[in-house]
C-alpha cells in the first residue's frame, strides 16, 4: 500500500511541475514534435538542414504553413 | 465465423493491405516504442494509421499449449489530442496433452478505443493521458479505462500504464475484473532503432475487484524499428513470478509462461 501511495505522490508531483516555454514557437515545437520523437537540440542541424527536415516532417506531423514557419523560426534563430 | 473463413479473411485482408502499402510512396509512419504499454502521445489531427498486432502466449507446463491473438486496427487522429481507434480481435488456441480445449481461429471481439492527451508533450515533468476502450463480442462486453504516463529524458523514454478491465457476461450475468500495471524503458540507439525493457503485472478478480483469484508478473526485452513508412515492435516476456503458484513460483493456470507480441504500424 505504501508503494502505491508513493507512486501516486510521484505522479502528482510530476504532473504539476510545469515547464516554462520561452516562446510560443518553442511550445508549438514541443506540442507537434515531441509526441513522435525526442526534441532534437537546435545545434543538431544547420539552418538549411532544419529547412529540409521541416519540409519532410511537416507533412508527417500535418503542420500547416504557419506552423512550419513558426517551428523553423524557433529552430534556426 | 468458422475457422476456414476467418483464417482466410484475416490473412487475405492483412496480406493485401501490407503489400499495397509497401508499394505506396505516400506512406509515413509514427513511432511506437513499446509493445505492452502506450505512451501518453497521440496521432496528429487527421493522421490515419493501420496496425497489425500478433500476440502469442505459450507453455503451461502441461502438454502443448499455444494461444495466438491477431488484431487489426485502424487509428485516426480526431484532433492533436484525441486519437480514436477501431479494431478486430481474433483468437486461436492449440492445445494437446492437457484439459484446455483447443479453439479455432475466430473473431472474438470488436473494440473501440479513445486516447486523450491531457497536456502538451514535455510541458510537465510527466506527460499524462487518458484511455478508454469498449469491446463487444458474442455475449460479453468489456470496459477498459487506463491512465497513461510518459517521461522522456534525452534518448530515453519511459512509460507507465495503469489499466483496469471489467468484463461482463451478458447472458450469464457474470462479471470478472482485472488490474494491470505495465512499465517500460527504451533507449534510442539511432533514428531507426531503439531497445528497451518492459514489465507487466496482471491481476484477475472475481466480480468487480471483490476477490483476487490470481496474479502474474512478466519481464522481457523490446526492440523497435522505424522508418519513414513503417514501424515494427517486437517484445518477448517471461513470467518471473505468480500466484497461487502452480509450478516453480509461477501461475500457469490463467497465465502462460511466455508471451511474444509484434506490432507492425503503417501510417497512411
Amino acid at each position: 500500500m505504501k508503494y502505491t501511495l508513493l507512486v501516486i505522490f510521484v505522479i502528482i508531483v510530476g504532473c504539476s511541475a510545469s515547464k516554462n516555454f520561452i516562446s510560443k514557437e518553442e511550445k508549438l515545437y514541443s506540442e507537434k514534435c515531441a509526441g513522435c520523437h525526442r526534441l532534437y537540440p537546435k545545434s543538431e542541424l544547420t539552418a538549411q538542414g532544419w529547412k529540409t527536415t521541416m519540409e519532410e516532417m511537416g507533412k508527417r506531423a500535418k503542420l500547416n504553413d504557419e506552423e512550419k514557419k513558426m517551428i523553423l523560426t524557433y529552430l534556426t534563430e | 465465423m468458422n475457422k476456414v473463413n476467418s483464417t482466410a479473411s484475416y490473412f487475405s485482408i492483412t496480406t493485401l493491405v501490407v503489400i499495397s502499402l509497401f508499394f505506396t510512396n505516400q506512406i509515413k509512419a509514427d513511432t511506437k516504442f513499446f509493445a505492452r504499454s502506450y505512451t501518453a502521445y497521440t496521432l496528429p489531427a487527421k493522421a490515419l494509421e493501420l496496425e497489425f498486432w500478433q500476440t502469442g502466449r505459450f507453455d503451461k507446463s502441461l502438454g502443448n499449449y499455444y494461444r495466438w491473438q491477431p488484431r487489426m486496427e485502424v487509428e485516426y487522429g480526431v484532433t492533436d489530442r484525441l486519437t480514436a481507434s477501431m479494431y478486430l480481435n481474433f483468437n486461436e488456441v492449440k492445445s494437446t496433452g492437457n484439459n484446455i480445449p483447443s479453439q479455432p481461429l475466430s473473431l472474438s471481439t470488436t473494440s473501440f478505443e479513445f486516447r486523450y492527451r491531457l497536456t502538451n508533450p514535455s510541458e510537465y515533468f510527466i506527460d499524462p493521458a487518458l484511455y478508454f476502450e469498449l469491446s463487444y463480442g458474442g455475449d460479453k462486453i468489456e470496459y477498459e479505462p487506463k491512465l497513461l504516463f510518459t517521461k522522456r529524458f534525452e534518448k530515453f523514454i519511459s512509460v507507465m500504464n495503469i489499466n483496469s478491465e471489467i468484463e461482463r457476461d451478458i447472458a450469464g450475468k457474470e462479471t470478472e475484473s482485472a488490474f494491470e500495471l505495465t512499465l517500460g524503458l527504451a533507449y534510442e540507439l539511432n533514428k531507426n532503432f531503439s531497445i528497451g525493457l518492459e514489465f507487466r503485472n496482471d491481476r484477475n478478480f472475481k466480480e468487480v475487484y471483490e476477490k483476487e483469484e490470481n496474479q502474474a508478473s512478466f519481464i522481457g526485452p523490446t526492440i523497435n524499428f522505424r522508418s519513414d513508412r513503417i514501424y515494427f515492435v517486437v517484445n518477448f516476456l517471461t513470467q518471473v513470478s505468480g500466484g497461487p503458484a502452480t509450478n516453480n513460483n509461477l501461475e500457469l493456470s490463467s497465465h502462460e509462461k511466455y508471451e511474444i507480441r509484434t506490432i507492425l504500424g503503417i501510417e497512411l
